[in-house]
């Protein structure tokens, strides 16, 4: 195989390793993001606490999810026009469906008295993901990606 | 939009992964344009017709209702 072939596949491969692996750190950030609020939560309900700690906890929280907000973007930036596409896509009905998930509750509260603990607008957190990750299914599936067929050559 | 990719391919006797190396994308954005599924960006598109030595119009044809 020529050398500059090689060089180029080399670094075409160091470029998708690179990429995995900033995938893989915003994948880790998200998971952080997560404990993090999870854990803030339940020191919140269940321990007592200063007011100021309780505000700190608050928006401590808030840092390993600006992480990976930042290192989200990054990626969405690092990949290919195919794959920001397929990220427009589920944002595009993750946000709505948030949105309406919101207009929903807000009118419902208005008709009926809702329990926080049963249902809130904590509540809507899961179903943002559940959204995102169902308009990642579809737009995959759109374009072909969730395909696991052998290459078509 | 319909294109002449795998036949410029065959002709150049050239895998997918290959053009996708040299265009800078994945090998999954290059079947999916292939398969007309997705309609690439002018960037994209050009640089296809680099690899191929052809004229973007030659790669890319409008269809009715484009």
């Amino acid at each position: 195989m020529p050398h500059c072939f090689t060089k180029t596949v080399d670094s075409y491969e160091s470029a998708n390793v690179n990429l995995t692996a900033q995938n893989n750190g915003t994948a880790t950030w998200a998971l952080v993001s997560l404990v993090a609020w999870l854990a803030s939560r339940i020191y919140l309900m269940e321990f007592d606490y200063p007011k100021p700690l309780g505000y700190s906890i608050a928006l401590l929280t808030l840092v390993p999810f600006l992480v990976f907000l930042f290192r989200f973007f990054k990626a969405v930036r690092s990949v290919d026009e195919l794959e920001r596409q397929v990220q427009l896509e589920a944002l595009a009905l993750a946000f709505p469906l948030t949105v309406l998930g919101l207009l929903l509750l807000s009118l419902l509260q208005m008709v009926a008295p809702l329990n926080a603990e049963n249902w809130s607008y904590r509540h809507l957190l899961p179903m943002v993901f559940i959204a995102y990750l169902f308009g990642l299914m579809l737009a995959k599936r759109r374009y072909g990606l969730s395909e696991t067929a052998a290459e078509n050559d | 939009m319909k294109n002449s990719i795998k036949v410029e391919r065959a002709k150049k006797d050239m895998t997918q992964g290959e053009l996708a190396e040299q265009t800078g994308v994945s090998r999954q954005t290059i079947n999916a344009i292939e398969a007309g599924k997705f309609v690439p960006s002018t960037l994209l598109a050009l640089k296809i017709a680099r690899v191929f030595g052809a004229p973007v119009e030659a790669i890319f044809e409008l269809e009715e209702g484009d």
